[in-house]
């Protein structure tokens, strides 16, 4: 039972991280908001953060699904 | 037009229609670029295509009918899905500019061709096939031949090979299907296109005419896996000869690939070692966090971010490490 719980929240909030991480990703690399104004990095450190950003992104997203696959099988 | 022009013509009529009516895809994407490298203006050249395809699909549609390779239940879902996909896909085209239009044609052929190669080698049930996958199929064959006017063929018989339809069945009844979509185009050129270059159709017509039951034939005595092989490898050639006019797309469409061959290879190795594998995953980048949190706090990694900044991205990051790690927990403790 507390598996079950843990399961499903953990599932759920890293596919929230993993949809959240993407698209500010997206945000971030297409200028919108001034959101690059924000960081004085170099143009080359930005972009290896953020492709180690999108890396770990999508695999919160892989991972996430996984758990909330073996929630519902579970229930 | 010349006798040499006619006679170059009439072998990428021969030679273009072989491969559609063999394989089930290849007229429209390779006819096209050769009569355009040959110096004939696109206003000759796309309404040409469009008529003879359409003339010619009737031809091989029939044949294919004839001896067997097109089946009804396939057609029908695929038909009706493919007009409305069609539908879809036009207005698409007046958003997208031409270049990302073809370079995201390039990163969905890659794609489909990559999972059509996998399911043919891991051998799908041929002949177990669902009507429900067969509309997806005929949906998005439709949906990019509204964006683009091409990749019908290749996305309907990769579709139709990954839903479990024979190799045979599947190329007759994506040429028979395409001809309806086809004829459709050449109603709209024949409303609003007076250029129509007649003998460059004719040149055209007269090669594809003598190469269709040939190309049947072909298909009626190939061995199934061996053409299904064939077309998810060619599949993914127009895919990565699409997407070539951005170099990103090209990046992409492999990338795309080789996750469509990793998940393949993960199904292979069974569902605990995968769970494990996540798991190991989960913890390291979990400790990783955590290393760069400390790093971030202590100002060996500078951003010159505001203090108020740096105190929720320090927390952030505390979080996101913590979350990892127990998923990984969760992950390596599986009970099994």
């Amino acid at each position: 039972m507390i598996r079950k719980i843990f399961v499903a929240a953990i599932g759920m909030m890293q596919v929230i991280i993993g949809v959240s991480s993407i698209f500010f990703i997206y945000i971030f690399y297409s200028h919108m908001f001034n959101f690059q104004i924000i960081s004085t990095l170099p143009i080359e450190q930005t972009s290896f953060y953020l492709l180690l950003f999108l890396v770990v992104s999508f695999f919160s997203l892989i991972s996430g699904l996984l758990f909330i696959q073996e929630w519902r099988s579970l229930a | 037009m010349d006798l040499i022009g006619m006679i170059l013509y009439f072998f990428i009529g021969f030679t273009t229609q072989y491969l559609d009516t063999s394989i089930g895809m290849g007229y429209g994407t390779f006819s096209v670029p050769l009569l355009l490298l040959l110096g004939i203006p696109p206003l000759h050249v796309i309404p040409a295509v469009l008529i003879s395809k359409a003339v010619l699909g009737v031809i091989s549609g029939i044949t294919h009918y004839a001896v067997g390779n097109v089946k009804r239940e396939v057609v029908f879902p695929l038909v009706t899905s493919g007009i409305l996909g069609t539908f879809v896909g036009v207005p698409i085209t007046v958003i997208l500019p031409i270049q990302e239009t073809s370079a995201l044609i390039g990163v969905v052929l890659i794609t489909v061709g990559c999972i059509g190669f996998l399911n043919v080698v891991r051998g799908v049930r041929m002949g177990e096939y669902s009507r429900k996958k067969i509309s997806i199929s005929g949906f998005f064959a439709g949906l990019i031949n509204g964006i683009s006017g091409g990749g019908y063929g290749a996305v309907s018989t990769t579709g139709l090979l990954s839903s479990g339809v024979k190799t045979r069945i599947a190329i007759g009844s994506t040429v028979f299907a395409e001809t309806v979509v086809a004829l459709t185009g050449v109603l709209f050129y024949m409303f609003f296109i007076q250029n129509i270059n007649w003998e460059l159709i004719f040149a055209l017509l007269m090669g594809g005419i003598i190469s269709t039951p040939i190309g049947v034939l072909t298909t009626k005595r190939s061995p199934s896996k061996k053409l299904g092989v064939a077309i998810a490898v060619l599949v993914i050639f127009l895919g990565a000869s699409s997407a070539y006019v951005r170099s990103e797309a090209l990046a992409l469409g492999f990338v795309s690939a080789a996750l469509v061959l990793i998940i393949y290879h993960f199904k292979m190795l069974g569902h605990r070692r995968i769970q494990i594998g996540v798991g190991g995953i989960n913890l390291g980048i979990g400790v990783c966090t955590f290393l760069f949190a400390y790093l971030f706090q202590t100002n060996a990694v500078l951003f010159n971010l505001t203090a108020l900044f740096e105190g929720v991205i320090f927390w952030y990051l505390i979080f996101i490490g913590g979350i990892f790690v127990v998923a990984g927990i969760l992950d390596v403790f599986a009970d099994y």
